[in-house]
């Protein structure tokens, strides 16, 4: 449904350029929940802008292409985009207080973007969406934002994103800063709305969210897909060493063993290494990773698989 | 011996909200506590006073035996400085326009210490310590703030840091680093109040210590991590951990309902009279709206439900 094919874009700072993506290739197939999980500065947030034609005003796209069925989202006009945007894809933003306006109802809201879109405003709609995410409509409907609690808030938003039927949902760590037990209720609504056949994209750094909602996963790190694979295999039988540290260190609440972290930091995106991107933290490097970049092949890019 | 801090009954009231109610604590040297709890439950609030820096509406805040809010105490430079504190947003508590190694040292000179600056930027594992001296907050990553942060309490050579969600803004895969840099200065002599809502990381510095469950501004089981953890008692903290998914695709994707009756947490303004829980535990019975329980031992741990280990 949705193919990105060797993206690579810069960040203009004064005096250098910062490569957020570097020639990635990754496809998100129709009806399944494709996670991307990494840490800050891995080019999560990058990658799903471009896809939203939402990119930062400094960034340049170097080269690739972006496939919605075919049509190269890159060179579509900005008329175009926007009605890509809730039509075909909508995006669930983390802390959805920000997301709202605080001097307008939801009902309102959810109702507005259908006018704003030249989509009829259907009640009905409304109402079936709200009781999907378990919210009932009479009290919502008639309250401002800041009259719900941060739960009740992003479950509303995940309604208004569902208003205009759209076939991809964009997932931006939607459940990142909300409480266990609330990040478990959203977690079964994801999941019952993907039963209908709806394309997710997850973007988090959350493993719990990835094991719950995630068929497969793409591991980014430093802007480059270091792992991509069905979500059991990558977590049962990480084969990237970046991704063996990431599922490996997370401490569980059982006790079971962790894993040391991986020392040092990302590399300086301003000039990026000539090998693989992970050697600098890598416990296996070789001399051949830091001579020559791994390619990304039968879902790793490492020179020991 | 005397307790490092101990609260007694402490109840602080932040505008309409009881934030902590009857709260009782005792840190003793060495140790290391979890506080754990989801937003809103006074966790946070529990860490400030411990910092003495709130006073209690009811109760008494000790330090060292001395009541901190007694009339006419004044509290000497040694006993402030006994407790310090990190907190989760290390950008926002590091100096953003002086360089690391500046910022460590003006409490050395103002408090007439002896430190040594490299030596403690040595200890965090940020070295070489004059490369990490001469840097600006936002020259370093998260962690290495962190880091930082840590190394200016521990500095002061204090008996015990209050860390309110250390970790939360650290990336995964450094994470651990950070928790068992707390454990080796745990181990040099500092006790530790480690507040967070996150049950895994709480297990893995607090393991071998004590836990306490807080769900509007009460206490609501305490006891040892590993005990707490395998064997909860309380119905909100069975919810709790019934509600972490497992880190494993295939059981992580069977729908499990929560043991809850409601989802959303009641209005902290107008706190549920009984067990501040019945509205939402699957268990409750008439008596739990009426009388509120009190904590109790149960099985080695201390719960407050009256029907907790009959559950």
């Amino acid at each position: 449904m949705l193919s990105i094919r060797n993206l690579s874009i810069d960040y203009q700072l004064p005096g250098a350029a910062l490569s957020v993506l570097q020639n990635v290739s990754l496809d998100f197939p129709g009806g399944q929940v494709t996670a991307l999980i990494g840490e800050s500065g891995s080019g999560k947030t990058t990658l799903t802008g471009a896809i939203l034609g939402l990119l930062a005003s400094n960034a340049r796209v170097r080269a690739g292409r972006l496939l919605w069925k075919d049509e190269n989202l890159l060179e579509q006009t900005p008329e175009r985009l926007r009605q890509f945007r809730w039509r075909q894809a909508s995006v669930v933003f983390q802390a959805a207080q920000g997301a709202w306006n605080p001097s307008l109802t939801i009902g309102q809201q959810m109702l507005d973007t259908c006018a704003d879109h030249g989509f009829p405003a259907h009640q009905p709609r409304r109402e079936m969406l709200l009781q999907q995410v378990r919210l009932t409509p009479e009290r919502v409907i008639a309250a401002y934002p800041h009259q719900l609690s941060g739960g009740m808030r992003q479950r509303a938003l995940i309604a208004m994103s569902l208003m205009l039927e759209p076939e991809l949902l964009i997932l931006d760590e939607p459940t990142t800063a909300l409480d266990l037990i609330t990040q478990s209720y959203i977690f079964d609504i994801l999941a019952e709305i993907h039963q209908s056949g709806l394309t997710m994209i997850l973007v988090t750094h959350d493993l719990a969210a990835v094991a719950r909602l995630a068929d497969r996963v793409a591991v980014l790190y430093a802007g480059t897909v270091v792992e991509v694979g069905p979500a059991g295999e990558i977590f049962e039988n990480p084969r990237h060493p970046y991704t063996q540290v990431l599922i490996r260190s997370a401490p569980d609440v059982h006790g079971g063993e962790v894993a040391r972290g991986a020392e040092g930091l990302p590399p300086d995106l301003r000039q990026r290494p000539p090998g693989c991107i992970f050697a600098s933290r890598c416990s296996q490097v070789i001399e051949r990773c830091r001579a020559e970049v791994p390619p990304l092949k039968e879902g790793v890019a490492c020179w020991h698989w | 011996m005397l307790a490092l801090v101990e609260l007694r009954n402490v109840s602080i009231q932040l505008g309409r909200v009881q934030a902590l109610r009857q709260v009782n604590l005792t840190l003793r040297a060495n140790e290391i506590v979890t506080v754990v709890g989801e937003s809103g439950c006074g966790k946070s609030t529990l860490g400030r006073a411990v910092l003495g820096l709130l006073k209690p509406s009811a109760g008494q805040v000790f330090y060292h035996g001395h009541d901190l809010f007694a009339p006419g105490f004044r509290m000497s430079d040694e006993l402030r400085l006994s407790v310090q504190v990190v907190h989760q947003d290390s950008y926002a508590s590091l100096n953003p326009v002086r360089r690391v190694g500046q910022q460590l040292a003006a409490p050395l000179k103002r408090h007439k210490l002896p430190g040594s600056v490299p030596q403690i930027l040595e200890q965090v594992g940020l070295t070489p310590a004059e490369y990490f001296a001469a840097k600006l907050p936002f020259q370093l990553s998260g962690g290495q703030r962190q880091r930082v942060s840590l190394a200016r309490a521990a500095l002061l050579k204090p008996k015990l840091i209050v860390a309110d969600e250390p970790v939360s803004g650290v990336d995964a895969t450094l994470r651990l680093a950070i928790l068992d840099l707390m454990r080796r200065l745990n181990q040099e002599g500092i006790a530790f109040l480690y507040i967070t809502h996150d049950l895994a990381t709480a297990r893995y510095l607090g393991r071998g210590g004590r836990m306490l469950v807080m769900y509007l501004g009460q206490v609501i089981e305490t006891g040892p991590v590993e005990m707490l953890l395998d064997n909860p008692l309380h119905p909100y903290l069975q919810a709790l951990l019934a509600a972490l998914p497992p880190l494993d695709p295939r059981r992580a994707r069977e729908a499990r309902p929560l043991p809850l009756r409601s989802l959303d947490m009641p209005d902290p303004t107008q706190p549920p009279g009984g067990c501040s829980f019945h509205p939402r535990c699957p268990y409750a019975r008439p008596r739990c709206s009426q009388e509120m329980p009190p904590l109790r031992e149960v099985q080695g741990q201390q719960v407050a439900c009256h029907f907790a280990g009959e559950l």
